[in-house]
C-alpha cells in the first residue's frame, strides 16, 4: 500500500526540464552552439506537453485503481472478521447517531428561533424555592402582573394531560391549562376559530378548548365543523373554540390547551403564595 | 557521437523498454538522460528511445516498486533525477530477461539460420 503522497505534475515537469538541459549540455560537447544544443536536445525529446499529459493521465488511472484496490483490501479483511467488521460498523453508526441526535438538540436549541413572532422578547419567569427551580404560585402570578412593569404581559401555563371522551375512543392527551391571554403573550393567530383571550371567566360557563393541528386532524378528521362543538374533557363537557396552525405546540408537544378558571387559579393553598405547579411566559414591553 | 542517423535506428518493440530501463539500472542509480543514452550506446547505437516516451515507463516501474527515485545532482553539478534499481526490480530484470531470451530464440528458429553479411 501506498502511504506516501504520490508525485505532483510539477515534479515531472521538473524533471523533463532537467533532462533537456543535460542532453543540450552532452550536445555543446559534441561542438554545438549553445542555442543549437538547446533546440537540438528539444527536438529530441518530441512533445513535452504530450509527456506531461501522459503523465497526469496515468496518475488519474493509478489513483482509481488504488482506489479499488483499497476497497478490495478493505472488504476482504470485513469478511475475514466479521466481529471487527461488525464492531467497526456500530461505532461509526453510534458516532454518527449521536453527532445527529446532539446537533438535532442544539439546531433546535440554539440554531433555529422560536416560531413565535418577536420570539427574543419571550422569557420565562420562575421562581426559587428551597433552592430548586420552583414553578410560580397562582397569587404570586396575579400580582407580578398587576405590579411588575417589564412585562409587556405576563401569561401562566402548567402542562396537565386530560382524558378525551366523547363520541371517540378515550384518549390522553398533552394538555395545558394556561391564562387565556397566553396566545396573545405568544401572538400568534389560531388557524380556525379564535383563541381564549375574549374569554369572560365566569363561574357557571363551560370551559373552553383549544386544539392543536395535530389532534384536530388525528382525532376530528380535521373538521370544521368541530369549531363550537362540546366534547369531554376529563368527563366534563367543554367547548372547543379554535384550532392553532400546526406549528404551534408550545409547551412539549401540546394538544390541547384548557383556559385555567380563576377559581382554580386562587384555589387551595395557593392563596397563600405556596408553589403550586405553574410555569409563566411573559413578554417584556417594548423599549 | 552520433554517428548514425536517427532515422536509420530501430524503434524499441513494445514493452521492451522496460526490460532495457531495469538492465541499464543494474550497475547503480542513473538519470533519465543517462538511462537513454545507455541504452542507445549499449545497443550500439542500434536502438533509437524515445525521449518523450522513457519518463512514463519510467514512472510506471516506479509505481510497480521496480525502482525507487530520487532528486541528486549530476556530474555536471545539474539538479536531475535519479532512478535506482529495487529487489523487486532485480527479480523482474532476471524474469523478463529469461523471457526475452527465450523469445529471441524462438523467433530465430521461426526466421531460420542467420545469413552471413
Amino acid at each position: 500500500m501506498r502511504l506516501w503522497r504520490r508525485r505532483g505534475s510539477a515534479d515531472f515537469a521538473a524533471e523533463i526540464e532537467s533532462h533537456i538541459a543535460i542532453e543540450a549540455e552532452r550536445l555543446r560537447e559534441e561542438g554545438l552552439s549553445a542555442a543549437e544544443a538547446a533546440l537540438a536536445a528539444r527536438r529530441k525529446f518530441g512533445n513535452v506537453v504530450e509527456a506531461q499529459e501522459r503523465f497526469y493521465e496515468r496518475q488519474r488511472i493509478l489513483w482509481l485503481a488504488d482506489l479499488e484496490k483499497d476497497l478490495r483490501y478493505a472488504l476482504g479483511v470485513f469478511r475475514q472478521s466479521p466481529m471487527f467488521a461488525i464492531t467497526v460498523v456500530v461505532t461509526l453508526a453510534l458516532g454518527i447517531g449521536a453527532t445527529a441526535a446532539i446537533f438535532a438538540v442544539a439546531d433546535a436549541a440554539l440554531i433555529k428561533p422560536l416560531p413565535f413572532p418577536e420570539a427574543q422578547r419571550l422569557v420565562n419567569l420562575y421562581e426559587r424555592w428551597q433552592g430548586d427551580l420552583g414553578l410560580l404560585a397562582p397569587a404570586d402570578y396575579l400580582d407580578y402582573r398587576r405590579q411588575a412593569k417589564s412585562f409587556g404581559d405576563l401569561a401562566a401555563y402548567r402542562e396537565d394531560p386530560f382524558n378525551l371522551g366523547g363520541q371517540n375512543r378515550p384518549e390522553r392527551a398533552r394538555g395545558v391549562v394556561v391564562t387565556p391571554n397566553f396566545f396573545s403573550v405568544f401572538g400568534v393567530r389560531p388557524k380556525l376559530g379564535r383563541t381564549l383571550d375574549s374569554l369572560q371567566d365566569k363561574p357557571g360557563d363551560a370551559r373552553q378548548a383549544v386544539l392543536s393541528y395535530s389532534l384536530w386532524q388525528r382525532r376530528y378528521a380535521g373538521s370544521a365543523g368541530i369549531i363550537g362543538e362540546t366534547v369531554l374533557v376529563d368527563g366534563e363537557p367543554v367547548i372547543v373554540c379554535g384550532v392553532m396552525p400546526p406549528d404551534f405546540t408550545y409547551p412539549g408537544n401540546a394538544e390541547l390547551w384548557m383556559a385555567a378558571r380563576f377559581r382554580n387559579i386562587l384555589c387551595g393553598p395557593s392563596q397563600t403564595h405556596r408553589h403550586r405547579g405553574k410555569a409563566t411566559t411573559s413578554k417584556l414591553s417594548g423599549g | 557521437m552520433s554517428t548514425r542517423e536517427e532515422k536509420d535506428r530501430l524503434a524499441l518493440l513494445q514493452g521492451t523498454l522496460d526490460l532495457l530501463i531495469l538492465r541499464t539500472l543494474l550497475f547503480g542509480r542513473k538519470h533519465g538522460q543517462g538511462i537513454a543514452r545507455a541504452i542507445q550506446e549499449s545497443s550500439r547505437e542500434e536502438l533509437l528511445v524515445d525521449h518523450g516516451a522513457l519518463y512514463p515507463a519510467l514512472q510506471r516501474l516506479e509505481d510497480q516498486g521496480a525502482i525507487t527515485a530520487q532528486w541528486g545532482v549530476s556530474e555536471n553539478n545539474r539538479k536531475a533525477r535519479f532512478y535506482q534499481l529495487t529487489q523487486k526490480g532485480r527479480k523482474l530484470l532476471v524474469r523478463e530477461t529469461s523471457r526475452w531470451r527465450r523469445m529471441a530464440t524462438a523467433i530465430g528458429y521461426v526466421l531460420g539460420a542467420e545469413e552471413s553479411d
